[in-house]
């Protein structure tokens, strides 16, 4: 079966009439008559302390405090043991009722949210050898009463009669909970405030609520997150010791590992209710009082702080101790780098009164000429060099001090650090040159880390959207277009491609295809008889061959996407990638440091095809090339170091003590130097560097061929499309160069239209004074050329109402063209599509009045044009 | 509904206009119904859910700044109730011997494979809109739709 079958089959059966949109109105009126919202019960009370934090002292203090009646308190002073189902028997069984359960609530949160400072004050008189008299309402078994009803939250049994309405609530209870520090606070009793105050639990909040929503959802406010604004490190110790964090209560999640959708889900819950009651999402009531630094108590304060003395001096303990024990870890990192650095302070020295030696012996070492390429010749010593190792054994200092950079940087965990006992050999000259093998590129990388230079930070992506320069037109759309092919049609969006199966007159929805995690699709076109989507994201780019209804293959390459063109069947992408670290390796893993990038799974490069280019860095400029029929790779070269930019077609811009432009031929590598560079962007024609301020073009010589002297803006992001470079600034693209002419470039001043542009047509929408209009273009010599204009007279009030149908509904196949569109006569929604041939002729309008959709979609099948409409599909030509 | 007419209809129906909420309420009617009718035992079950969330839905209307929030906040909402119903069964065998055939095949997925599945299917909802629904990444989603293929013996799911 398929999924069009199936849901045919479901979406077959009849709405029951309670369900009728009709029908609930009925049942919206009933329930405005009766809209009481369910008392408090005691699983809710509790349910809502804890989410306060109260402890047990303090629970037993409002009990009283709010007048509970004494025996209620007595039996659960005199019960320590009990556990909660004999807690919320208890408290059913008592006189209490919802308004007193609201009270107590009221007062507790008014305990939350006031007496920080003076827990703060206490607990740091309490430390300085106070003797404030301990309250002696410890009950250790309150906290694991509140823990076994968070258990209860989380994962209720069936049939569990103390949940009753609250399941579906619990749905919405963020389960990170305030740490419940223990605190009691003198307060007056509140029985007799008036009603009103008390009905609403929280009237000192901002932010007004809804009551009627918070009594529906009376627990979801209360338990959002505490989030401490500023705390101390006594505070930390404290909280650190004390907060509960309690799982997610899906009973359904708990077969899911994935970690980031534990993640996401508990508190997307929360930010249900957050989002759609308009309360801000750090709405959050704790800790909204300045912490202000310890002062002696002065005897003002009318609370009475409880603190567990033992309890916080075992936290500051052992908060000393850890401290100490970074110092320590801190120290002995800093001796071990010492002893590592000068171990290659020595072994440098070494190497280099060695290669003196040696180009004084053969006269064989010459300077480097700046202005012109190194070509580094690796002499054949260097394979006879003895392995530099240092062992450092696991329990080593400076392993800690490696784990500690490693966490704080999320970045490599090298094996040197973990124990894998291989230092590479420093790379002594920086040069320009070919990698012999990964080892070569291993120590680049280590060194490169070691020193923290991680490459790649000026790289940019380019502005991907769905707007085309299409001569000198500027044609906004709204996606990539619909293709069809055989009885397939696709439509593409950034987010995936939507393939379905026109069969019998039926538009069937078949597959959607997405571009791999992490990417979007960037470009889509018709590549020799299938569909072709370029995709690109932080750490992936390449394409999808899709015919079918089917992804025939998809070549990926790492890192994000810089340049991109499809030319005589190739499909030619440059990248800078960086890697990211995430564990121990070692030379032999070289998909972990290595570029990657191949047919459906990427494989790591050989080290031949790896430039090292004698830039600090590890990351890579890659470029490639592809067949677009198979996904053969055609060329790659990778660059190692701290690449800008990457072109599609081995010419990269790097950043280092001098940044070069540099252009690997088939026979030689050749660099320029340049200075500054902060963009870079790369055409046919040469580049386009932002260079202090300045706009710089170079020919594919590096020579410099025009400068464009402190444009407008800043520039963040600047690329080519074709030869028109695009500026952006802070605001969005702020110029476009034609750059045809690299030594005399122009200010293309493009029109801004809307339509589509598919391959060497374009279709453009427009409205005129008493008309409306869909033209035709093609694209000849760079230049957008009419084709024909297809006129429709229409009056100015019903021109106010036009709209496009947008790009899924445009055709253009060099023989007609078509659009649709739909306008508003005062009556009904009328939506039309409109189709000519290039040669003038014009078929006729097809209309649909008050169709739900109008036309959304039109695609050629067997030389007819068919549109999808709300009333399914209309055959456009006949 | 444009976002005028949307903005009018809210305005009416968050004055307690009910036949307004009821026109929002109509853009999603038929896939919250789907939605509910196949994670769940039997019409009862579904009408129950589908109801109650109206009712969130009429409380909270006024709070919704678009169309894209009301069909976000009613399909939050069923999610959940869904999933309260669900968890009230438990182990149990709920589904009685006059269900349609469809729903024996969908209930040999779990919970919430099955609310995801129907709701890619029967609700025509796109992965985003699920992952937005039930709080899950878009690859989870995947992922459980991708499961669901071989237990349903679909020849692709998307």
């Amino acid at each position: 079966m398929t999924v069009g079958e199936m849901r045919e089959i479901m979406r077959s059966r009849v709405v029951p009439e309670d369900l009728v949109p009709q029908n609930v109105i009925d049942l919206l009126m009933d329930d405005e008559e009766n809209t009481a919202p369910p008392e408090l019960d005691a699983f809710t009370f509790l349910t809502r302390l804890r989410a306060l934090g109260i402890g047990s002292a303090d629970f037993m203090y409002l009990m009283e405090g709010c007048e509970a009646p004494q025996a209620v308190v007595d039996k659960i002073r005199n019960n320590p043991a009990m556990n909660l189902q004999g807690l919320i028997l208890t408290l059913e069984n008592s006189e209490l009722t919802a308004d007193d359960y609201k009270r107590i609530l009221y007062t507790a949160r008014q305990i939350w949210e006031r007496t920080l400072t003076l827990r703060l004050e206490k607990s740091e008189m309490v430390l300085q050898g106070g003797d404030e008299p301990q309250e002696d309402y410890s009950e250790p078994t309150f906290e694991e009463v509140m823990d076994e009803l968070g258990q209860i939250q989380d994962d209720v049994p069936e049939g569990d009669d103390i949940s009753g309405y609250e399941e579906f609530r619990a749905a919405f209870v963020t389960e990170e909970l305030a740490p419940p520090i223990e605190v009691t606070s003198e307060i007056k009793p509140v029985g007799e405030e008036p009603e009103e105050e008390t009905a609403e639990d929280y009237p000192d909040k901002e932010e007004p609520v809804d009551e009627e929503f918070s009594e529906e959802y009376p627990v979801e406010k209360d338990e959002v997150k505490a989030v401490p604004v500023e705390k101390t490190s006594v505070e930390e110790a404290v909280a650190e010791e004390t907060v509960e964090v309690v799982p997610a209560e899906e009973t359904f999640e708990d077969e899911i590992s994935d970690e980031e959708e534990e993640v996401q889900d508990a508190p997307d819950e929360y930010l249900e209710f957050a989002e759609y009651s308009d309360l801000p999402e750090d709405d959050q009531p704790v800790y909204t009082e300045e912490i202000e630094p310890v002062k002696p108590y002065n005897g003002d304060t009318t609370a009475i702080v409880q603190i567990d003395a033992e309890m916080l001096r075992q936290n500051l303990a052992l908060l000393a101790e850890e401290e100490q024990a970074a110092v320590r870890a801190e120290a002995a990192r800093l001796a071990a780098e010492q002893a590592q650095q000068e171990a290659r302070a020595a072994y440098e020295a070494a190497r280099v009164d060695e290669a003196e030696k040696k180009a004084i012996s053969e006269e064989t070492y010459e300077e480097p000429d700046d202005e012109q390429t190194e070509d580094y010749e690796e002499s054949d010593d260097k394979k006879k060099r003895e392995t530099f190792v240092v062992r450092i054994p696991n329990e080593h200092p400076y392993h800690k001090g490696a784990i500690i950079t490693a966490a704080v940087g999320a970045a490599v965990v090298f094996g040197a650090s973990f124990g894998v006992t291989l230092i590479p050999e420093p790379p002594v000259i920086r040069s320009i040159t070919y990698a012999e093998d990964n080892a070569a590129i291993f120590n680049e990388i280590y060194y490169s880390y070691y020193d923290n230079i991680v490459g790649g930070e000026k790289a940019h992506e380019p502005v991907f959207d769905y707007n085309k320069i299409f001569g000198d037109l500027l044609v906004t759309a709204d996606g990539f277009g619909t293709f069809s092919e055989g009885d397939n049609v696709y439509t593409v969006t950034a987010e995936a491609v939507s393939a379905s199966v026109f069969r019998g007159g039926v538009l069937t929805e078949d597959e959607e295809i997405f571009p791999p995690d992490g990417t979007r699709i960037v470009d889509a076109f018709d590549g020799d008889g299938a569909l072709i989507a370029v995709f690109s994201g932080t750490d992936d780019c390449g394409f999808m061959r899709i015919s079918g209804g089917k992804t025939l293959f998809t070549v990926r390459q790492d890192g994000f996407m810089t340049d991109f063109d499809y030319k005589d069947g190739d499909i030619l992408i440059g990248s800078v990638y960086t890697p990211r670290f995430t564990r121990t390796f070692g030379i032999q893993d070289s998909m972990i440091y290595m570029p990657r990038l191949g047919v459906d799974e990427k494989n790591a490069l050989e080290p031949q095809s790896v430039i090292l280019s004698g830039t600090k860095g590890y990351s890579y400029g890659i470029s490639a090339a592809y067949s677009a029929a198979n996904g053969a790779t055609r060329n790659t070269v990778a660059v190692l170091g701290n690449p800008i930019s990457a072109s599609n077609d081995g010419r990269f811009i790097l950043s280092g003590e001098e940044d070069v432009l540099m252009t690997v031929g088939t026979e030689e590598i050749t660099t320029v130097k340049v200075e500054g560079i902060q963009l870079a962007a790369f055409c046919d024609n040469g580049s386009a560097t932002y260079e202090g301020g300045n706009i710089i073009l170079r020919d594919r010589n590096g020579d410099v061929t025009f400068t464009i002297a402190n444009p407008a803006q800043a520039v963040t992001s600047m690329w080519f499309d074709g030869n028109l470079l695009r500026l952006s600034g802070a605001n969005g693209v702020f110029i476009t160069m034609d750059c045809s002419d690299f030594a005399d470039p122009k200010v293309a001043e493009l029109k801004t239209v809307s339509g589509a542009v598919l391959g060497e047509n374009a279709v453009i929408f427009g409205a005129g004074a008493n008309s409306l209009t869909i033209s035709h273009y093609k694209l000849e010599n760079g230049a957008a050329s009419l084709v024909n204009t297809y006129t429709r007279a229409l009056a100015p009030e019903l021109l106010s109402t036009l709209e496009f149908g947008g790009i899924n509904t445009v055709i253009a196949d060099g023989v007609r063209f078509g659009a649709g569109y739909r306008y508003f006569d005062g009556v009904s929604v009328i939506s039309e599509y409109a189709v000519m041939e290039d040669s003038g002729q014009v078929h006729p309008i097809k209309e649909l009045f008050d169709d739900r959709t109008g036309f959304t979609l039109a695609f050629k099948h067997n030389g007819n044009i068919y549109a999808q409409c709300g009333g399914g599909i209309v055959d456009i030509l006949n | 509904m444009d976002k005028k007419e949307y903005r009018e209809t809210v305005s009416m129906a968050a004055n307690g206009d009910a036949k307004a909420f009821s026109r929002l309420y109509e853009m999603i009617s038929r896939e919250m119904y789907y939605t509910a009718f196949y994670s769940l035992a039997d019409d009862a079950d579904a009408i129950e859910a589908v109801s109650g969330t109206i009712r969130d839905g009429f409380k909270a209307v006024g709070r919704l700044r678009s169309e894209a929030a009301f069909r976000v906040f009613m399909m939050k909402t069923l999610f959940a109730r869904i999933k309260m119903r669900l968890r009230e069964y438990g182990d149990e065998d709920v589904l009685d011997e006059e269900q349609p055939e469809i729903k024996y095949r969908l209930f040999e997925l779990d919970g919430v494979d099955r609310i995801c599945t129907v709701m890619y299917i029967a609700g025509k909802f796109t992965i985003e809109d699920i992952s937005a629904f039930s709080g899950l990444m878009k690859g989870n989603v995947k992922k459980r739709l991708n499961k669901s293929v071989n237990i349903l013996e679909l020849d692709q799911i998307y």
